[in-house]
Parts: structure tokens; sequence; C-alpha cells
């Protein structure tokens, strides 16, 4: 399960992050929006992943943003790369 | 499919060599001439696969024919099968004639040969298999295991069969990657090469990885070939083709030995040995 406790904060990273990739500004969106659902194909999400790493100053595993379906999915990718090591 | 190998067979006559292999070639050393390094590879696959004259082998996902022709013609198969899922390349095989030779244009899920095959070989073909969503979702590892399960059931106890097939290492940032998304979406849309850990779970209740080889920098070389020969012919290709072909082709041969020569992909020769119970 994805750690929300952050949500708010990605979500406009990702929001952001899309638009500048897709050009899509993208509505509602909460832990459970699925990619598929918002029109964002298996290439836009890696690209898009790759451009919140940028703007969080993180770097995820690759075989992490291959598998991410859902915005909850994300945040719980920054939740874990924030916690202490 | 349509979109990566239906473009046109006389495209591909000019940029490939005289063997019309769409593959990565084996060379000896930087400067070799393409076909030569292409018939290297098509030795290996038939070493690899333990091919014997006389024999009966499948070619899953036969592309031009080259392999059917070098097994019939160079090693003495009796039957040489393949199956593909291009108009374009069926079209090309049937012209071919080729004695021993038969080709399908039929997809791996509907196929099933009447009686078994001494050996098999693929090489190109299982990076369309799985989807980019099957992909995400972990489902891609069932499909792997499918498609190794049906090979099983196609070949003989004994059998052993050699696979040629990208797959895909480390993601690409930056300048890097907006030009491989150009290349998935725009070339091999609904594509995506497997990770070999992948392919080794998937394997493993039909298939013993005998030997494995990652031959990327032979893929960025021939990558090379091809795009070379791709610039040598640009006023024929412009003229009959369009310029848009040829910037989408010249742009997809770089981008692609790029990402051979970064390590974003690699190239995995497998040989296989049938698990017999």
């Amino acid at each position: 399960m994805a750690d929300v406790s952050d949500i708010g904060a990605v979500v406009q990273v990702f929001r952001d992050a899309a638009l500048s990739v897709t050009g899509k500004q993208l509505g509602e969106l909460g832990a459970d929006s699925a990619f598929d659902a918002l029109g964002i194909d298996s290439v836009d999400t890696i690209e898009i992943v790759v451009e919140m790493e940028r703007t969080l100053d993180l770097r995820f595993d690759d075989r992490d943003i291959g598998s991410v379906r859902t915005l909850g999915d994300v945040a719980a990718l920054v939740t874990r790369m924030r916690a202490p090591h | 499919m349509k979109v990566s190998y239906d473009v046109s067979n006389e495209f591909f006559r000019l940029i490939l060599d005289e063997t019309m292999t769409y593959s990565c070639a084996l060379f000896d050393h930087v400067g070799e001439p393409l076909a030569t390094a292409q018939r290297r590879k098509l030795a290996w696959l038939a070493d690899a696969a333990a091919v014997e004259r006389g024999g009966r082998v499948l070619d899953i996902g036969c592309g031009w024919g080259g392999v059917l022709a070098y097994l019939v013609e160079e090693r003495g198969v009796r039957e040489a099968h393949g199956i593909t899922l291009s108009t374009a390349q069926y079209e090309h095989c049937a012209e071919l004639r080729i004695p021993g030779a038969e080709v399908e244009l039929v997809s791996y899920l509907d196929y099933a040969p009447e009686e078994p095959f001494d050996a098999a070989i693929s090489v190109g073909m299982l990076e369309h298999v799985a989807t980019p969503q099957q992909s995400r979702s972990g489902a891609s590892i069932d499909v792997y295991r499918d498609y190794f399960e049906r090979v099983h059931r196609w070949t003989r106890p004994g059998a052993r069969f050699a696979l040629q097939t990208v797959m895909r290492e480390r993601l690409p940032r930056g300048a890097d990657l907006v030009d491989l998304a150009w290349v998935g979406r725009e070339i091999f849309p609904g594509a995506i090469s497997p990770r070999l850990e992948e392919l080794v779970v998937a394997m493993s209740p039909y298939w013993e990885l005998v030997e494995l080889f990652t031959r990327r920098t032979h893929y960025a070389q021939t990558c090379r070939a091809w795009r070379e020969r791709l610039i040598e012919r640009e006023s024929v290709v412009r003229e009959r083709f369009g310029g848009e072909l040829f910037e989408r082709y010249e742009r997809y041969l770089r981008v692609a030995a790029t990402s051979f020569d970064q390590g974003y992909a690699t190239l995995g020769q497998l040989r296989l040995r049938r698990k017999d119970t």
C-alpha cells in the first residue's frame, strides 16, 4: 500500500511533471488515480517520473519506475526514498 | 508490428545486407563486412540449437527468411518451418521459394504444428510478446512463461532452442530518455523488451539456460552499419519513400546504437536445453 501522508505535495509535483512531458492539464487526482485511466501510457509514465526525480532531486530504482501504475505508487516511491536509511 | 516491419521490403533491401537479416550480427572485428558478421550469427544460432542434417527446425518470427535459407542451404536441414505475423515478410519468404522451407502467416498464439520439431530458433521476436502495460503490472512474466511453455510443447524431448532477444537494462535520463521514448512510440509501439531476470524466471519450468552471451557492442555496430547504408542511399530513399521515412530511420538507428553503447539495452543470445520429465 502506498504511504499517502505526503500525497498532496506529490500530486502537485506529478501534475507539473505531467504537464511538462505530455502537455496535458490533469483533472482531479488522488492516490488511487491510475495512469491508464488518465490516458498516460507507460512511456509517458517513465518520462514523468524521471522529470519528478529531477524536481525532487531523487533517484529512483529503474525497476520501480517501470512498475508504477498509480499516483499512490509514485507517492510510495518518494516516501521510501526520503526515509532515513 | 506493421509499423516496424511492414514499411516496405524494398526499403529494407536498401539498408540490410544480402541475407536480409534485421537483427544483431556477430562481428569478429570493427570494420568487418555486415554480411560476414550476419553469417557468423546464423552459424551461432544453428550451433546453439544443435541443428542436424535432415532435421526439422522451427523459426519463430522468421523475418525475411534469412535463417530458413541458411538452415536448408548451409546446414542440410530437411524441413525449416517459419512463422511470422508480418504480411510483407511472409510474401517475401513465399517469393523466395526456398526448397525445404515453409512459412506460415500466423501468430505464435494460434500456432499448432502437427508434429514436434527437433530444434527451435527465435530471433528478435520476444520483444513483441508482452505489452508495456503487462510489463508495468508484472503480468509479463506469465506471458513469457506461456511463450516458453508453447515452444516446449512444439519440440521433442532433447530439443535445443536458440533464442536471441534485446533485453532491457537501465533507464536513461535526460536527452537519451527523450530519444528512447520516441523510438518506443514511433518505431515499436506496443512492444517492450524483456529483462533477463523475467526470462530466467519464466523459462525455468521448461528450459535449462545452458549458455548466455550479452552482445550489446555487436548490436551497436550492427545499427551503425545499417545507418551507414541508409545514409549512403539517402537520395534513393528520399525519392522512393519520402524524406520523413529517411529521417525517422536515421534517428532510430542512431538512438539504438547509443542505447547499446550506453548499456540501456543489451542483446542476449541464449542457448537453451529442453527440460524433459
